[in-house]
């Protein structure tokens, strides 16, 4: 497996339609995650095409991208959870309340 | 009759308080001193790389400030582990201090200045590792009042 491969291939299986629309429709969104990863993608590539840096360099950059994405993927399950985490205290506050009130 | 009324009303108490408790066990609240550390530590991490394309690398002070920065993420991550329900900010930060000693790594094996625009794409990365942590610690709920 080479290294983009091994990059692109986070959950050893093919995107499906809908992720490819997501993800293209993410990269293209302006300051977005997924857009500025690709900006630098191809700042990185440019700068490998003429030489400026190695292409030891250009891993250390791609394994950056990684650290980063992971770090998303992590960003966005903790908002996810705090939804809710906040959706399931209210539900319990309101019924709490609503148990008071009528007693 | 009102002690069936009874009965339902304690249900629902019981319910609404099973509801709370599930939700404060599932993810640590937001904290503050995360918040504080982080940016602390990001803006520590931003000298040193302005040194690494200014200094010869073997110089002693910089690897001084290196191995103070290491012990602080160190310090900051014991302050995370502490936390219950903390698993997803604790792995952040060994991830941004994985890639920092790798950046430091990749510095001292490589024995040449890093060039200025270089330096400034390699920070760029570990700020923005830095800010996806803050963002993450944010988005978390605030312990509110009860009731």
């Amino acid at each position: 497996m080479n290294y983009w491969e091994e990059l692109l291939a986070f959950d050893k299986g093919k995107l499906s339609k809908d992720e490819l629309i997501h993800l293209t429709e993410s990269m293209k969104a302006e300051g977005g995650f997924l857009k500025q990863q690709a900006d630098k993608l191809d700042l990185y590539l440019t700068q490998l095409g003429d030489g400026v840096i190695t292409e030891k360099e250009f891993r250390s950059f791609m394994i950056d991208l990684r650290d980063l994405t992971e770090l998303e993927l992590i960003r966005k399950r903790v908002a996810n959870v705090a939804l809710a985490q906040k959706t399931l205290e209210i539900l319990g506050k309101l019924l709490i309340k609503s148990a008071i009130v009528a007693i | 009759m009102k002690k069936n009324y009874l009965t339902k009303l304690c249900g629902v108490f019981i319910l609404g308080l099973m509801l709370v408790s599930c939700a404060s066990a599932r993810l640590a609240y937001y904290d503050n001193e995360t918040v504080k550390n982080l940016t602390y530590l990001k803006v520590d991490v931003k000298g040193v790389y302005k040194q690494y394309s200014e200094f010869k690398i073997n110089a002693e002070e910089v690897i001084r400030e290196v191995a103070a920065i290491d012990l602080t993420f160190d310090k900051v991550l014991e302050y995370e582990k502490a936390k219950e329900a903390n698993s997803e900010t604790v792995k952040q930060i060994e991830i941004i201090q994985k890639m920092f000693a790798r950046h430091f790594q990749e510095r001292i094996s490589e024995q040449k200045i890093w060039p200025g625009e270089f330096m400034q794409m390699k920070l760029k990365n570990i700020q923005d590792a830095f800010d996806i942590a803050i963002k993450t610690e944010m988005s978390k709920n605030m312990k509110g009042n009860w009731l």
